[in-house]
């Protein structure tokens, strides 16, 4: 292995002890004859079955609603595109409790089912619009002319050119989705049925409310299970999909519209309102007061009474999660630096670095902040209070997206524009800042917006791990939930709307730094 | 009646410039012409409007003397071999050719079989069918993407400068074999190139296409 790659051991120990220890510290906790019976009980395999029958239904939906709209996108030159983008992009990066609130707020039948599709699809709509368009922009449109000249007719050309080149794209879109859906908290917690829990939300009751630890242990070992399969099959199908084929350029086709090119551009504007319409509700729902419109909620926020917030006022919470978030995202940031430095030093086996710091975004947060939460309680260290934990494990959450933003910059890099700065007279940091220096710290500037987004917006592990007295906005905002009353709906509402503010600030600022021609993220 | 392929008073036009004004063209059956004109005058646009891929501003196109302007390219009959082979990345060299028979590739019904045999032996690849189209030189794909156009036996075939990214010695070849190939197949074809000894080779009869814009 060649030295620099020696860098990546400092981010592999991180992912080690903060998601692998954890992980199996739930495992041999679950490794009880107690746990054995709740694995062989009829009630545990009806939560696993809605979890994956829920999470199915929402990843072929997803895709399904963002073909048309991927293809419009990256292939149609139309008005108004990279607003739609960032538009259909955005639920992507949302705190998830801010999605649940909104739909809760918005859908007629919360509670059920359906509405928690209906929040997946509007989180994952996107992230498949992005993943299927990316290579769908790629592909030459002149094979599909081809076909028609062969006498095959749109359908069937789709079906049989179209399509084939797509597959892996849409199996790595519709796996991520899976893995988002079936181990999704947030959502679930707010909008579901309490009478039927998927299994990251089963973890979290049976772990928090009941205390019934080798439930939970064994819960998370079976999510586990579902998981690594899932991650399997895709690496699997993944390669058996590829097809040897060469990428043209991106070009947006100017040709006259056909009327089916046509209903993909409505279905995007569609799409794209239908995705506006719950994050306009919320802020409508955080302003409406009694019969009328107000601000009261936001003032209660601040200044909250006895019998509301109890002990956090607004600014406490939204202070504190700054804090956490700006501790994460340095934690990340300087992990991310040093996986990316050890990754490309070992070039061609830096693959394996990559998947291996890449696990946080298989594993689910909740057995993460589970894990360490038992770590912390049985560990030869008493890390209970540490409030070093909850940074640390968003930071866990946030490392492969800084990953994935930062490499494909770094790999892009030609040294040689360096040395024909320096050849034409340039001191060594000048040569260095002008050429490299100015786009790698773009990167890790979008690196950075993007990790405070995840951080801020954390919820499965920071759950576990936050103290009862210092609640990160969205633990607040779940805890406000779950109290009767109108005013509690009302400032979590109003809460949700800062959160859901401050999220775009970051991500928006960071979208403006983006370099225009680099891979990744 | 007007026998083959007639076009008349074609005009195609992109965002405000003309490209081709007025064209008259006729394509007898059993003819081989070739359209030999200056890059950029519009002459793929010409073949594309024929095929069916792109809709002209104005003129008719008909077959036989029955109007095909408006009819869509899959039901045309008309096959098109582009400048690059534009073989479908995910079949191998058989799954090309035989990409527009009936059957499926996994279960070679006997006809289709021979259909793909006889095929790669007229543009000369025998025995290629289980190659993967990513090992193929350039020419050898040009004359797959020719076998696999010519497969659903088109009543006919264009060619849009097809051998343009190949060397001179090839390109000649090439030219021999393809006229061979049309004549056996007994397929009209409409060639564009700017070569003029390749339009020579191919053809029974050539025509100039002068530049609209100049």
């Amino acid at each position: 292995m060649p030295r620099g790659a020696v860098w990546a051991v400092i981010p592999l120990l991180a992912v080690g002890s903060l998601i692998v220890v954890p992980v199996i510290a739930v495992v041999f906790a679950g490794l009880t004859t107690q746990s054995l019976t709740t694995l062989t009980e009829g009630s545990t395999w009806r939560i696993v079955t809605y979890t994956a029958v829920q999470a199915l239904v929402s990843t072929i939906l997803s895709v399904a609603l963002a073909m048309p709209a991927a293809y419009a996108l990256y292939r149609l030159s139309m008005p108004g595109r990279r607003t739609l983008l960032a538009v259909l992009t955005l639920p992507f990066i949302l705190p998830t409790v801010v999605v649940g609130l909104a739909f809760r707020e918005l859908l007629p039948f919360p509670g059920t089912t359906a509405a928690i599709v209906i929040a997946h699809v509007f989180f994952n709509v996107g992230l498949a619009v992005r993943v299927i368009g990316s290579l769908w922009g790629h592909l030459d449109p002149r094979m599909r002319e081809v076909a028609a000249t062969l006498g095959l007719s749109p359908i069937q050309a789709f079906v049989r050119v179209t399509l084939p080149p797509l597959k892996p794209a849409i199996v790595s879109a519709a796996v991520l989705i899976f893995l988002f859906t079936f181990t999704s908290f947030g959502v679930v917690l707010i909008l579901g049925d309490p009478s039927q829990p998927t299994i990251e939300v089963a973890i979290y009751t049976a772990a928090v409310q009941r205390l019934d630890l080798p439930e939970s242990a064994a819960l998370a070992l079976l999510q586990f299970v579902f998981v690594a399969s899932a991650v399997l099959i895709m690496t699997r199908l993944q390669h058996r999909l590829s097809v040897r084929q060469r990428l043209g350029d991106t070009a947006l086709s100017h040709h006259a519209l056909s009327s089916g090119e046509r209903l993909t551009i409505a279905w995007t504007y569609i799409l794209a309102v239908a995705v506006a319409i719950p994050l306009i509700a919320l802020v409508g729902r955080s302003l409406r007061v009694g019969d009328g419109w107000g601000v009261a909620w936001y003032q209660r926020a601040f200044a909250p009474e006895e019998a509301t917030t109890r002990a956090a006022s607004a600014m406490e919470s939204v202070t504190l999660s700054l804090q956490y978030a700006a501790t994460a995202t340095a934690f990340a940031l300087a992990l991310g630096g040093l996986a990316c430095m050890g990754i490309l030093a070992a070039r061609r086996r830096g693959a394996w670095l990559d998947a291996a710091l890449a696990l946080p975004l298989g594993v689910s947060a909740v057995t993460v902040g589970f894990g360490l939460l038992l770590v912390s309680l049985r560990g030869p260290i008493d890390m209970r209070g540490w409030w070093v934990l909850v940074p640390l494990g968003q930071a866990m959450v946030a490392l492969p997206i800084v990953i994935r933003v930062v490499l494909p910059l770094l790999t892009s890099l030609d040294p040689r524009l360096r040395y024909v700065a320096a050849t034409l007279g340039a001191p060594p940091m000048r040569a260095w800042w002008s050429t490299e220096g100015s786009l790698v710290l773009r990167a890790f500037a979008v690196a950075a917006a993007l990790a405070a987004a995840v951080a801020l917006g954390e919820f499965g592990a920071t759950a576990f791990l936050v103290r009862l007295d210092t609640p990160t906005v969205p633990v607040q905002i779940v805890r406000l939930l779950g109290r009767p009353g109108e005013a509690n709906i009302g400032v979590a509402a109003a809460l949700s709307v800062m959160l859901l503010v401050l999220t775009i600030l970051i991500v928006g600022a960071a979208e403006r730094l983006r370099p225009r021609r680099n891979g990744g993220w | 009646m007007e026998q083959g392929l007639c076009v008349s008073g074609l005009q195609i036009t992109y965002d405000d410039r003309t490209v081709v004004p007025h064209l008259d063209l006729a394509v007898l059956p059993g003819e081989i012409v070739a359209v030999l004109g200056p890059s950029g005058c519009g002459k793929s646009s010409v073949l594309r409007c024929i095929a069916g891929v792109q809709a002209p501003q104005a003129g008719t196109i008909s077959w036989n003397g029955d109007d095909v302007t408006r009819m869509p390219a899959h039901l045309r009959r008309i096959g098109l071999v582009f400048q690059d082979p534009l073989l479908f990345p995910h079949r191998d060299v058989a799954g090309n050719v035989g990409f527009a028979l009936p059957g499926r590739s996994s279960r070679e019904t006997s006809a289709r079989h021979s259909r793909i045999r006889e095929l790669l032996d007229l543009v000369g690849l025998p025995g290629f069918e289980s190659r993967h189209v990513s090992t193929l030189s350039g020419g050898e794909a040009q004359r797959v993407a020719l076998a696999r156009a010519l497969a659903p036996r088109p009543r006919l075939l264009l060619l849009d400068e097809p051998f343009g990214a190949l060397d001179r010695d090839l390109r000649d070849r090439l030219a021999l074999d393809v006229r061979a190939l049309l004549e056996q197949e007994g397929t009209p074809a409409l060639h564009v190139t700017h070569d003029r000894a390749e339009a020579q080779i191919i053809a029974s009869r050539v025509v100039h296409f002068t530049a609209a814009s100049t």
